[in-house]
């Protein structure tokens, strides 16, 4: 079974590909043969994929028949309950301090703004899931393992990792605010040491999404007007590419906004 | 809207290719589908604990997570090759197999490369 550092780094790098992560939980159901997962999954690359499951030690293969291995059974069944499981523990999470501000690049919407990346340690691992529910617009991400916060325009992620990015920053000192903040809102929940209480998220509301569309009722998205754009959009019946107007280099920051704002829809 | 795959074969630190990829396909961000592409030596990109203050160039695995919207697909192939597949990878890229890799290349109205 996986235990060591290289070994955990190898079931998640077996885990850091789709058609792998399809077997996976295509094996969750029971035992299956070669043939069978090739038929559901794809027969591309078949072999290749089984045997880095293998290696990985999250499968077993024998007599055509593959199957999860414990180790694999385990992980699957952990993972599948911390997806359900809002109240990750926080007992082991020791207290946070940024510990640099690395690089300030350019933002992409608004070239007078920045992107920061900062570092906090000692990392928070899975126990940023537990943080969740301290950030009214807070999502934490099983699949990058990390909390993306969002907070006026500012989108902060924080990794397990220990690193920390901002967007839509005006300068260093801004950043240095919004980390030390950021700590402490942390440190305040560790030093309970028990995880929030989930409470509800902050919905993006229809207005809230007009106010960053073009208003121009132009109909090329097939809607009669933005605003019904809107309302789609927060239905999950269109996607923001169909706005052709946003795509001027006028509404470059609307379109950075919306796409932040798309994240918590 | 366009796409376009930014394809790095060679290693990142050591010459300005990746640093130049990296830019060129962040400024490219909201105009176009980017996709970047580490392949071959590229793939030592994928890497989340570098460290290059020696160099006194930017961290290149800090600048995907900056753009964490920046889709990145690494050749994994080339990560096992390397023997880098113990390795701890930054956290927003994907391992792509060989075919997956050709055919998001293919797929690309263009390509890029340094």
């Amino acid at each position: 079974m996986p235990g060591k550092p290289e070994e955990i780094k190898m079931v998640s790098n077996a885990m850091a590909n789709i058609p792998r992560r399809k077997m996976m939980a295509f094996l969750v159901e029971s035992e299956k043969t070669a043939e069978e997962i090739g038929e559901a999954i794809g027969k591309s690359m078949l072999d290749y994929h089984l045997k880095i499951l293998q290696q990985a030690g999250l499968i077993e293969m024998a007599e055509g028949k593959v199957k999860l291995s414990e180790f694999g059974k385990n992980f699957m069944e952990v993972k599948a309950e911390k997806a359900q499981d809002a109240s990750a523990d926080l007992s082991d999470a020791k207290p946070v301090a940024i510990t640099e501000v690395r690089q300030l690049l350019p933002c992409i919407a608004d070239s007078t703004k920045f992107r920061i990346i900062a570092n906090m340690a000692p990392p928070l691992g899975g126990a940023l899931k537990a943080l969740e529910p301290l950030f009214p617009r807070g999502r934490y991400s099983e699949r990058i393992g990390a909390l993306i916060i969002q907070r006026g325009d500012v989108l902060t992620t924080v990794y397990g990792t220990g690193n920390v990015t901002m967007t839509m920053i005006k300068d260093e000192a801004e950043a240095r605010k919004n980390l030390e903040r950021l700590k402490e809102t942390i440190n305040e929940a560790i030093a309970r040491g028990v995880a929030p209480a989930p409470r509800e998220k902050v919905r993006v509301e229809p207005m809230e999404i007009y106010k960053y569309l073009p208003q121009t009722n132009c109909g090329e998205c097939g809607e009669q007007s933005c605003y019904s754009f809107a309302i789609q959009l927060m239905n999950g019946e269109v996607s923001l590419d169909l706005c052709t107007p946003l795509k001027d280099p006028k509404y470059r920051q609307n379109l950075e906004h919306l796409q932040v704002m798309a994240e918590y829809i | 809207m366009r796409s376009v795959f930014y394809l790095l074969d060679t290693a990142p630190y050591g010459s300005e290719k990746a640093f130049g990829l990296l830019n060129a396909a962040a400024v490219s961000l909201g105009k176009m589908e980017v996709t970047v592409g580490l392949y071959g030596d590229g793939a030592y990109l994928a890497l989340g604990d570098q460290d290059s203050r020696a160099l006194a160039i930017p961290n290149l695995a800090d600048i995907l997570r900056a753009y964490g919207e920046m889709k990145v697909i690494v050749h994994e192939p080339s990560v096992v090759e390397r023997g880098l597949f113990s390795e701890g990878l930054v956290e927003t890229v994907e391992l792509v197999d060989e075919e997956a890799f050709l055919e998001a290349m293919e797929g690309s109205d263009c390509l890029i490369t340094l």
